[in-house]
């Protein structure tokens, strides 16, 4: 789990890598520039599935940017409820 | 591939993407390839092309950085306020449908796995296609000059009139 400040500053790690903060701020970078040019306002949350793996990100209460990398055991449907996705 | 060929290409996969607005909360859907080519839609005309490159090439540099770390991404979901964007790899490509906040996952997800798998080949063809040659506009046309009225050599005018 990784906790990244809007500037993309690395708030919490556990678990992560620099390499995830780095490619999760310049992902919510291009995701809101995505959203700019289709008219969509207020990233809330993201979520991708790889051929290996899972990824979620969410904006909370205080503008983080809060990425998860669960384990493929895990249940994220709550969580995908609670986040719209 | 000659253009007629590419215009059917296009126009098979604009009819299949037709088929995703039968789910409800379905505005509209683009492909874009990975050298940012929109090759398909079915998507309001208040959507120029030129705003779905820009958007389809963010999306595409956002796979791009996900594979950079050694994630090869199938599908994504971006949730923004009222309204999301769900991403499907398609070869190299994407299909990138924008729904409503509201609509039905389930069948989002179902109908967007048929739609890949109908235009999979098509895309794979056009991908194949070199990007085409963007020539530079010409330059504008020089404003017509105003001609000032010039009175010949030794002669002053004044508001039309030869003076001394």
């Amino acid at each position: 789990m990784l906790r990244l400040s809007p500037q993309g500053a690395i708030l919490r790690n556990n678990g992560g890598s620099e390499e995830l903060a780095e490619m999760m701020a310049y992902v919510r970078r291009l995701t809101d520039l995505a959203g700019e040019f289709l008219g969509l306002e207020g990233f809330t949350a993201l979520e991708c599935t790889f051929t290996k793996g899972r990824c979620l990100a969410f904006v909370d209460s205080n503008g983080d940017t809060v990425v998860l990398r669960p384990r493929p055991e895990a249940n994220l449907q709550a969580l995908r409820d609670r986040l719209g996705l | 591939m000659t253009g007629a060929e590419a215009t059917a290409l296009s126009d098979g996969m604009n009819a299949s993407l037709a088929t995703l607005k039968d789910v409800a909360g379905i505005a509209g859907s683009f492909v874009c390839t990975p050298n940012g080519r929109v090759v398909a839609r079915e998507i309001s005309a208040l959507f120029d092309d030129a705003v779905l490159v820009e958007a389809g090439s963010r999306l595409v540099r956002m796979r791009e950085a996900f594979a950079a770390g050694g994630d090869e991404l199938e599908v994504g979901v971006v949730r923004f306020r009222d309204h999301r964007i769900y991403l499907k790899s398609v070869g190299d490509s994407l299909l990138c449908i924008l729904a409503e906040g509201a609509v039905n996952m389930p069948s989002l997800r179902m109908a967007a796995n048929l739609v890949g798998r109908r235009i999979g080949g098509a895309v794979a063809q056009l991908e194949a296609e070199p990007p085409p040659i963007r020539t530079p506009p010409p330059p504008p046309a020089p404003p017509p000059s105003r001609r000032m009225a010039e009175a010949p050599p030794g002669m002053r005018r004044f508001r039309g009139r030869p003076v001394d």
